[in-house]
Order: structure tokens, then C-alpha cells, then sequence
């Protein structure tokens, strides 16, 4: 059964910790400085997304919880489903992870993160406005969220959207957990200084979707360069030895030399680093990236299950 | 073979240095024809060409493409980049905090360097910081050493949108409030970024070149 009511409330924020908006990101619009921004774990993202909407890929936002606990109140009957570190609470049952789920209306929801990382909650009927074709909550840029202006979510605010229970797809669920890999992989821009950044663990001192920094073995400065493109996953050296790398939210240009870019099939794990944790690179070359990067992208493929599938 | 060098930047994207901004300018369009599907971003000396999907081609998509750019500068040699679209004129009040010290610091007086400002013709180098910054080169010679004045010792905490900046060789309008290192001399009221226009959303583009006219502004009631 699906039913529409276009622009009803169909959940209010009752408490939150630190919860954006986010989806796929806003695609097309780098080159005039708009960050793609979206998820920071796009695979976590895409797994929510699927479980609810039935697709790894397509518009639908999530909200991406970093911290605390968020609690919402449902007004209009929903399939949810939670995907990352954190616990689901369905009034007043413990909710199964990473399985769609049915909430009828007057329905309080609790997730606790536990975190190390961002967690996600999709929501069959919410369809928040977008801005640049986007709902991603962009800190950096100052865009998107439920003010436009790139601020996290706060209590009180209101999702908008439809009633929207999705029966097809509850029960639906991730098949396994994915493991994050012993050494994050690089693809190098300066090869003598990613083999320096290679031979030594990385303690993480600071961390926002702007990016994290690194302190660890001693590089040597790089020459200065001129600003040049950069994206997220660049690995920066500064001057110091201190090592940045650029989050979803972070800027599209760089004056600090790049050593290095972190693979995309490992990007996601950089979401995972909290401060004090520590982290080791391995340098891969990019045709060697690009194959994980479809290995991953069949085992996200083959992650999700429909019961109703099943012989 | 091309005289470009080329290098993977992670395992979407492809940075290409260029000699000059004439020769970005002139392989930027092109490598956009060649590539409909990439992004082509500009660096001050380089350019980015990145795809939504990794392509284990797109090194040699790219240098394929550098390679027919060399061939055909070897046929004719272009002495200017190609014009861009129109030019985008910008009123601006000179009445910025760093007009007169800047001023100072080149030797003249502030009317001769709104003078200089508004007779340089300004080229959109690149795009970034911000949404809707860009970063401009002048486009033919400098009229004043615009690259010797460095950016100001201690950045402002805020900077208001439509101010008019110069730093470094360059000149910009911060289109949002934010931080700022740059020298303010002056303001415009041009909105430089409107997140609500899906097809253009911003004023400036890369490559296009800019104007700057003085004005002054009606003092707001």
C-alpha cells in the first residue's frame, strides 16, 4: 500500500544531538565552487536508501547522525530504516539494524549513536526542499539543511513530506556488516611523499566534514604550489608536517600541496576516524583503485535482500 | 605525446598543468568538447578534469586529447585565448577600508587606483573558496604590479558580501560573508551567488572576463 499526501508533516525532531540532512550530494555545480557535499559515508547512504526506496541510487535524502541521540515523533505512517553505529528504538521495542521497518503514526523514535562514524535514517514518505538539486546540508558553503543555510537539524523542526508505508519493502535487510580495511589506500600525486605518509601510523587530531588532520611521521615540506582543483579525500601537506584531508564538505581549491588522494573505495572510512584514533595508508595505483572501487560496488549491490524474494 | 603533463588525481579526476593562462584557456574548451561527460575545473596553472564514475581511461582519453591540441598549435599558433561569451561589467562603490593603504602601498593616489582597477580587463581564473568567488587574473598586461601586494597580514573574521578585494595578482568579490585575507577597496551590490537559480546560480563563470565601473552608491535609508 502507498499513500500520498503531499506537504504534510510527517515526523517533528523532539531531541537531537548532531543530525544533518544529507543525500547523494549536489552534482554539476564544482566548477562555479559549489561543494558536492551529501553523505559521508555514501555507502552507508545508499544502503539506508535501498532498504526504504529500493535502489542504492537516487534522490532521497537521510538524516546523518554523528552524535548523541535523536528522537523523532511520527505523524504519518513510515518505513524507516537505520544503517551505521547506532541503536533503533520503535516506541517502546528495540527495532532490528539495518532492516526496514514499519511506524505507524504517534510513533516516538529513538536512535542512540554509538558511533564511531555517521549513521543513517531513511524515510519512505520525506521529501525535504532542495536547493541546487540538493537537500545535502553543506556546513562549508552554508547551504541546504532546514534553513537553507547549512545548519544542523535542531528540536522542534518539522519533516516534511507524505504518508508513505512502504509494505513491499519491510523486512527488507543488509545481508553483512562491512569491515573497514586494515590501511586506508592512496593514490599518490607526489609518490616519494605517500611513501613517507605510508610508513608510519597517522593519530587524528581534529575531524569535521571539512575535512581531518593528521599528525605522524615527519614529511618534508613540499615546494609551494600555486591553487590549484582540489576534492574530497585530497591529502594536504602543510608547512608544519601537519596532514589534511579534505571531507565532503570541504573547499573546491587548494593552496597547500597535495601529496596524495585517498581511493574512492575507502573513502567512506575516513567518516569512521574520530580525534585520538589512528590510522595507517597503504598507496595503490589509480587503475588499481578504480577495480576496488567496483568490487565494492557489487558487494554494496549484493548487500541488500528481499525476503519476499527468497525461495 | 603531449608537452602537457599529466597526472591521476585519485581515481576520478586527471590534473593537466598548463604553461600560462593562455594556454589554460586555450586547452579548457576543448578538453570540455572532447570530454562532455567530465567536469573540467581551472586551476591558477592547471586544470582538473574529473568524472561522476571512475574510467580507467581517462588518463589516456585526456592525453589523447592534449596530443590533437599540440598538433593543431603546431599548425597555427593562437596568440590570445578564445573570447569569452560577453563581459560581465561590475559596479563597484570604491569606497572600501584598504583603499587608501593600498593605495599607499602601490605609490598613488587612490583615484589612480580605481583608475587602474577599472581599466584592467579582468579574466575569471578559477572558481572556489566560496560559491561564486572567483578568482581574477588580469587579462592582458597588468596595469599596476598587482602580484606584489601580498594578502593582509591578519585576515578579517567576517568580510561582507559584495566586497571588492585585491591580493596576491589578483583581484574578487566575496559573494557571502566569510573570512577574508584580501585588501577591501570597494563594494558592489551584484548578486554574485543565487543558491535558488538552478541554471545559473552564479554571476561569474570560469573563463568569462569582468569589468569593473565606479560608481557611487545611493546611501541606504
Amino acid at each position: 500500500m502507498t499513500s500520498s499526501l503531499a506537504d504534510v508533516p510527517i515526523a517533528t525532531i523532539d531531541a537531537v544531538g548532531l543530525a544533518t540532512v544529507q543525500d547523494a550530494g549536489r552534482e554539476g555545480f564544482t566548477d562555479i565552487g559549489v561543494p558536492r557535499s551529501g553523505a559521508w559515508n555514501q555507502g552507508r547512504h545508499r544502503l539506508a536508501h535501498a532498504l526504504v526506496h529500493g535502489t542504492l541510487d537516487g534522490p532521497h535524502p537521510t538524516l546523518e547522525i554523528l552524535g548523541s541521540e535523536l528522537t523523532l515523533t511520527i505523524h504519518q505512517r513510515q518505513t524507516l530504516a537505520l544503517v551505521g553505529p547506532a541503536d533503533l528504538t520503535v516506541g517502546s521495542h528495540r527495532a532490528p539494524h539495518a532492516v526496514a521497518v514499519d511506524v505507524p503514526p504517534a510513533t516516538t523514535v529513538t536512535i542512540h549513536h554509538r558511533g564511531p562514524g555517521p549513521a543513517y535514517v531513511a524515510l519512505s514518505g520525506w521529501q525535504p526542499r532542495t536547493i541546487l538539486k540538493s537537500a545535502a546540508t553543506d556546513s562549508f558553503s552554508h547551504l541546504g539543511g532546514p534553513r537553507g543555510d547549512g545548519s544542523p537539524l535542531s528540536p522542534g523542526e518539522v519533516l516534511m513530506g507524505s504518508a508513505s508505508s512502504q509494505d513491499d519493502r519491510v523486512g527488507c535487510f543488509v545481508r553483512t556488516e562491512e569491515s573497514a580495511p586494515g590501511e586506508i589506500a592512496v593514490v599518490a600525486f607526489d609518490q616519494n611523499k605517500v611513501e613517507s605518509l605510508c610508513a608510519g601510523a597517522w593519530q587524528v587530531d581534529d575531524c569535521a566534514r571539512s575535512g581531518l588532520r593528521l599528525s605522524g611521521p615527519h614529511i618534508p615540506a613540499s615546494d609551494p604550489i600555486q591553487s590549484m582543483p582540489v576534492a574530497p579525500g585530497a591529502i594536504q601537506l602543510l608547512d608544519d608536517g601537519t596532514v589534511i584531508v579534505l571531507g565532503p564538505d570541504g573547499g573546491l581549491t587548494g593552496g597547500y600541496p597535495v601529496i596524495g588522494v585517498i581511493a574512492s573505495a575507502h573513502l567512506d572510512f575516513m567518516a569512521d576516524l574520530i580525534v585520538t584514533a589512528t590510522v595507517a595508508f597503504t598507496s595503490i595505483s589509480a587503475p588499481s583503485a578504480i577495480e576496488e572501487l567496483a568490487a565494492r560496488e557489487e558487494w554494496l549491490a549484493r548487500a541488500l535482500v528481499n525476503p519476499h524474494d527468497l525461495p | 605525446m603531449t608537452t602537457h603533463k599529466t597526472a591521476w588525481f585519485g581515481d576520478r579526476a586527471v590534473v593537466i598543468d598548463v604553461a600560462s593562462p593562455l594556454d589554460r584557456e586555450l586547452v579548457a574548451p576543448i578538453v570540455m568538447r572532447a570530454l562532455p561527460e567530465a567536469v573540467v575545473r581551472r586551476g591558477i596553472s592547471s586544470l582538473m578534469v574529473e568524472l561522476p564514475r571512475p574510467d580507467i581511461n581517462l588518463l589516456a582519453d585526456v592525453r589523447r586529447v592534449l596530443a590533437s591540441v599540440d598538433e593543431s598549435r603546431e599548425a597555427s599558433e593562437p596568440s590570445e585565448a578564445p573570447a569569452a561569451d560577453a563581459t560581465i561589467s561590475i559596479d563597484v562603490a570604491y569606497d572600501g577600508p584598504d583603499l587608501l593603504p593600498t593605495a599607499t602601498f602601490f605609490g598613488i593616489s587612490d583615484t589612480e587606483l580605481v583608475q587602474a582597477h577599472t581599466s584592467q580587463r579582468w579574466r575569471v581564473a578559477m572558481m572556489g573558496f566560496a560559491p561564486g568567488f572567483g578568482y581574477l587574473e588580469p587579462i592582458e598586461a597588468p596595469l599596476l604590479p598587482w602580484s606584489s601586494l601580498p594578502r593582509r597580514t591578519t585576515p578579517r573574521a567576517t568580510v561582507s558580501p559584495g566586497s571588492v578585494a585585491l591580493a596576491a595578482g589578483m583581484s574578487a568579490i566575496y559573494p557571502t560573508s566569510s573570512p577574508g585575507g584580501w585588501h577591501l577597496i570597494g563594494t558592489s551590490r551584484r548578486i554574485l551567488f543565487d543558491p535558488h537559480n538552478d541554471s545559473r546560480p552564479t554571476l561569474l563563470i570560469p573563463g568569462a572576463s569582468v569589468r569593473f565601473a565606479a560608481i557611487n552608491h545611493e546611501p541606504t535609508p
